[in-house]
């Protein structure tokens, strides 16, 4: 057995997948996401990957898009720092992705995307990612897979101060206070993060200016409340506001020295689950959220004043039956009301009803090492007020052998529904929305091979995963000149994606420290092409990213890089952004100065070789920066 | 375990070489064969964002020949040397068209989105500025900006007739998505300041020049207001005549025979020079060119009109039209195939 490993070992080194992330496989986690209840990584079908509270805590960052820039666990698109940064999975467009909080779609529906920049680090508990299509599960948006963040839960009495101060001005204080109290808990967290983002940075002609115009201020309250109003039943209530006032600087040669943006998001969430037996439990679910976006440019030739407001109310009940047995099922049904109010599509409104339902076969066997067989078929029925969305089926397979070796497989088809601003964009003399899109629609599949030695080897725990993926997209919307030269979305587009995303942990322990020395890695093949065979833009073919850790939860140093290849900006497949590789750098102390408390120290060194690096072409990234966080910790009974 | 050890080898290997078969290398596109000609068509691919050749003796065509910068809204072509407008980067590639090399680039200056350029000499060029309501005198001898010329609202199309330069401004309001008065300053090249602005219809958008009479395509509104075409007597500098087009037009260029031709999404129309009449009209337009954009006529009365499909789907034409308007070929252009120019 132990040759297997070093030849499985010298196998992952000479297909150049030595790569890690920061602690992207955390062993013996539990995931929601991928079945809408709690399962292990172990036992369900899709490839998925949980960013864990201590990898979170072992960053200085402040926002999503900070924590995603330094993996390769997504790959994003960013616009400047502070001002927009979206995501890709799978070689997806950022509207093909669904971000979900605590299962509430954060996906605007105007224009589809999510801006990570806008999602507050200090909220969150951990993230699931899901690999591949989920429309089966979570219906629209889910076509490249599923970002899931979990928010913090109450503790017992805690108290937690932290700071971050880093480059150009960057300030971040956020406060956070919980308590339980018999049966009720409460958690609040405020934050407020700041920065110049002056950075200095080369333009087309070779000279050195400093990047004006970009410092942004966003403030945050997050409040949750849990009643274990039974021992089997639970209410949690949370509620979220958020603002952000961010200037934003331009592109390149074309900058807008005096535009804002504002940015603001009142959230109010309830969750009543109710567990009726060993094997039957319901959840109900109701949430409303309300996104306001602001841009002002007062600047010739483009001045403008535009406001967006999106307010979502969603109501869900899901009932989770023969728990605890080999074929657990979920069911569920919701109703999704959507409105827009918007100076660029006017008031807009949109009905959404679902249905769904996804259950586990699984069967137990002791057949030449195989010891479990699991089928996940999972179907879901969408009807939307303003287009046909339909059906959409998924199966997944798993088997595990000595639960060390697992093979999956998926396939199914998703959708990505039409945007308010592609249904009903005002026709003018150049543009025009087309109410008669439909969604675009994904047939996809994968599958991957994952080998766990968690518990089998002294000192050391390997689980290395790979997976091959395929996508086809078809009815792509996709805006294009008319008669008159009038541009408007049509079902035009068709692409075809095909990768292998591979992730490696390697942890060792030494000296009576477990997990002493860390090496966690993944890399992501992505050969995403449109109708004439081009690479579609933004898509990197090659993603790295691993992480290099070594020490105590107490004192630790670790070393981050991530390399991605070019990235075409043109669909010709003529002009790329080059590869580049950058390096980051970290090191965490954390000493009990007092009883029943905690302080911290963590230094970063971003970029730390200065990469000159372009994610987005002409908006510049920061080079090498600094930062630290300090923080303190008080816990009591 | 023996069974577990071999699923694991073959799953592995088959993905690896999956891996190997699917992800090896960058897609490179190499452009070192010999690219030079003496008589040629260069297209502007708009969405590619490179130039397309045209080998007008062996009728054959070369795409993506030469990078280009962003946007690239005009080229135009002196002696062996290409200038290529880059809106999208505020400069003009100066492009030698012996060895398609780049070796020059005129900085027109950060946010000022150069739009075309017009020569008055060898030694002067004027370049339209949208950003900055004017028009950039350029030195060529040291490619540097002399002069910053105010001009009307959002200057596109210039033409020069003798020593004046006729600019449109479109007058386009971003604000309110809708234009303005349609206007044409005219710059006396001696002293680059402006000497009269002259009336027009809505949206002029290009002016091309044959004797003393200077052609002003006015595009209308894309809706309700249809283009029409101004001639301007460049004496007097008043507008003599004024064509109803019809429809949207979108290029426009001058045949030596004296035929103006104009490029519209159902074909190309047409106006004659000295009479001021249409010849092909909207109703009744040269079919075959449908859909054109960018125009221009070789010394022979050759026309070359590129057609670009901008849903990306590989379908960017250079048609060719002899000199009885008949369609003599149609050759595969690069991505956005969009605006034209002639070495001959």
């Amino acid at each position: 057995m132990k040759k297997i490993f070093i030849f499985l070992f010298l196998l992952f080194l000479t297909i150049e997948t030595t790569l890690a992330d920061n602690e992207v496989i955390k062993l013996d986690e539990i995931i929601i996401s991928a079945t809408r209840t709690e399962s292990s990584l172990d036992r369900i079908s899709a490839s998925s990957v949980i960013v864990s509270e201590a990898q979170i805590n072992s960053s200085v960052a402040n926002d999503l898009s900070d924590l995603f820039n330094t993996t390769n666990i997504v790959q994003t698109t960013d616009y400047g720092t502070g001002s927009l940064s979206t995501i890709s999975m799978r070689g997806s467009s950022s509207s093909q992705v669904l971000v979900l909080v605590d299962g509430k779609r954060l996906n605007d529906s105007r224009n589809g995307m999510v801006n990570l920049d806008l999602i507050p680090i200090s909220n969150i508990q951990r993230i699931e990612i899901i690999r591949g299509g989920q429309s089966a599960i979570y219906g629209a948006d889910a076509v490249g897979g599923i970002i899931n963040i979990i928010t913090k839960k109450p503790r017992n009495s805690s108290i937690k101060l932290s700071s971050n101060i880093g480059s150009y001005g960057l300030q971040s204080y956020e406060i956070e206070a919980s308590k339980k109290i018999k049966s009720i808990g409460g958690l609040i967290s405020l934050s407020r993060t700041s920065s110049d983002s002056d950075f200095p940075y080369k333009n087309k002609f070779g000279e050195e200016l400093i990047r004006e115009n970009a410092e942004y201020a966003k403030r945050n309250v997050f409040t949750k409340l849990t009643w274990n109003i039974l021992p089997s039943a639970n209410l949690e209530i949370s509620a979220n506001h958020f603002y952000s006032d961010a200037n934003t600087p331009g592109m390149i040669g074309f900058y807008t020295p005096n535009a804002k943006e504002k940015d603001k998001t009142n959230d109010f969430s309830l969750n009543f689950r109710h567990k009726l037996s060993p094997i039957a439990s319901y959840k109900i679910t109701a949430y409303d959220r309300y996104a306001f976006m602001r841009y002002i440019n007062p600047t010739y030739p483009y001045p403008s004043d535009d406001t967006h407001k999106t307010n979502s109310k969603n109501a869900e009940i899901q009932f989770n039956i023969f728990n605890n047995t080999n074929y657990p099922l979920v069911i569920g049904a919701l109703h999704l009301n959507e409105k827009v109010d918007s100076t660029a599509v006017n008031e807009r409104g949109r009905q959404t009803y679902s249905g769904y339902a996804q259950q586990e076969i699984g069967k137990e066997l002791s057949l030449k090492g195989l010891k479990r067989v699991s089928l996940f078929p999972a179907i879901r029925w969408d009807h939307y007020s303003d287009f046909e969305a339909g059906i959409s089926p998924k199966i997944g397979f798993l088997a595990s052998f000595e639960d060390m070796v697992y093979i999956r497989a998926n396939i199914g088809k998703s959708y990505r529904a039409p945007t308010m601003s592609d249904l009903y964009w005002p026709s003018s003399a150049m543009t025009s929305g087309n109410p008669n899109l439909k969604p675009e629609k994904s047939n996809d599949g994968d599958f991957g091979v994952q080998l766990s030695l968690l518990n089998q080897l002294d000192n050391i725990r390997i689980r290395f995963g790979t997976s091959y993926f395929q996508n086809n997209i078809t009815d792509g919307i996709q805006w294009t000149p008319t008669i008159g030269g009038k541009w408007i979305p049509n079902n035009i587009a068709k692409i075809n994606t095909k990768g292998i995303e591979t992730d490696m942990m390697f942890h060792l322990s030494m000296l009576d420290i477990p997990d002493l020395f860390r090496i966690n890695s993944n890399y992501t093949l992505t050969i995403a092409k449109d109708s004439l065979g081009n690479q579609l833009i933004h898509r990197p073919k090659h993603a790295l990213g691993y992480t290099v850790r070594i020490g105590t939860n107490n004192l630790w140093c670790q070393a981050q890089g991530l390399h991605q290849s070019r990235r075409f900006y043109t669909t010709a497949n003529t002009k790329w952004l080059e590869p580049f590789t950058k390096y980051d750098f970290q090191a965490g102390m954390e000493r009990r100065i007092l009883k029943d408390t905690k302080t911290g120290l963590i230094l970063e060194l971003k970029n730390a070789f200065n990469a000159d690096y372009q994610l987005s072409a002409d908006y510049p990234m920061p080079g090498r920066e600094w930062g630290f966080r300090l923080y303190f910790g008080m816990e009591g009974e | 375990m023996l069974f577990i050890r071999r699923l694991v080898i073959v799953s592995l290997m088959a993905l690896m070489i999956a891996f190997g078969i699917i992800g090896c290398g960058e897609d490179n596109k190499d452009n070192t064969e010999d690219i030079t000609s003496t008589k040629a068509v260069y297209i502007v691919n708009g969405s590619a964002q490179t130039l397309s050749m045209f080998d007008i003796e062996k009728s054959e065509m070369k795409n993506d020949v030469f990078n280009t910068g962003k946007w690239t809204a005009d080229i135009k072509i002196v002696g062996d040397k290409a200038y290529v407008v880059n809106t999208g980067d505020n400069n003009i590639q100066i492009v030698d068209l012996i060895t398609l090399t780049q070796t020059g680039l005129i900085n027109i200056g950060d946010n000022t989105s150069p739009e075309r350029i017009v020569f008055a000499d060898n030694n002067k060029a004027y370049v339209t500025c949208l950003y900055t309501n004017s028009v950039k005198a350029v030195d060529l001898g040291s490619n540097a900006v002399t002069k910053d010329i105010p001009v009307g609202i959002g200057p596109m199309g210039a033409t020069v007739a003798g020593k004046k330069v006729y600019v449109c401004n479109p007058a386009y309001d971003f604000a309110t998505n809708s234009y303005g008065k349609g206007t044409v300053s005219v710059i006396d090249s001696a002293n680059d300041s402006v000497i009269k602005t002259i009336d027009v219809e809505t949206n002029p958008l290009e002016a091309v020049t044959s004797g003393d009479k200077v052609f002003v395509m006015c595009v209308g509104n894309y809706a309700d207001i249809m283009g029409k075409l101004c001639i301007i007597d460049s004496a007097s500098n008043t507008v003599t005549k004024t064509v109803d087009l019809g429809t949207t037009p979108s290029g426009i260029a001058i045949s030596p025979k004296g035929i103006a031709y104009i490029t519209t999404f159902g074909g190309l129309i047409s106006v004659d020079v000295n009479s001021g009449e249409l010849i092909h009209t909207s109703a009744s337009p040269l079919a075959d060119f449908a859909s054109g954009s960018g125009i221009a006529f070789s010394k022979d009365g050759t026309g070359y009109i590129c057609v670009a499909d901008w849903a990306g789907t590989g379908n960017d034409k250079l048609l060719v039209m002899d000199a009885s308007e008949k369609l003599a070929g149609s050759y595969k252009a690069g991505g956005g195939a969009s605006i034209v120019a002639i070495k001959d």
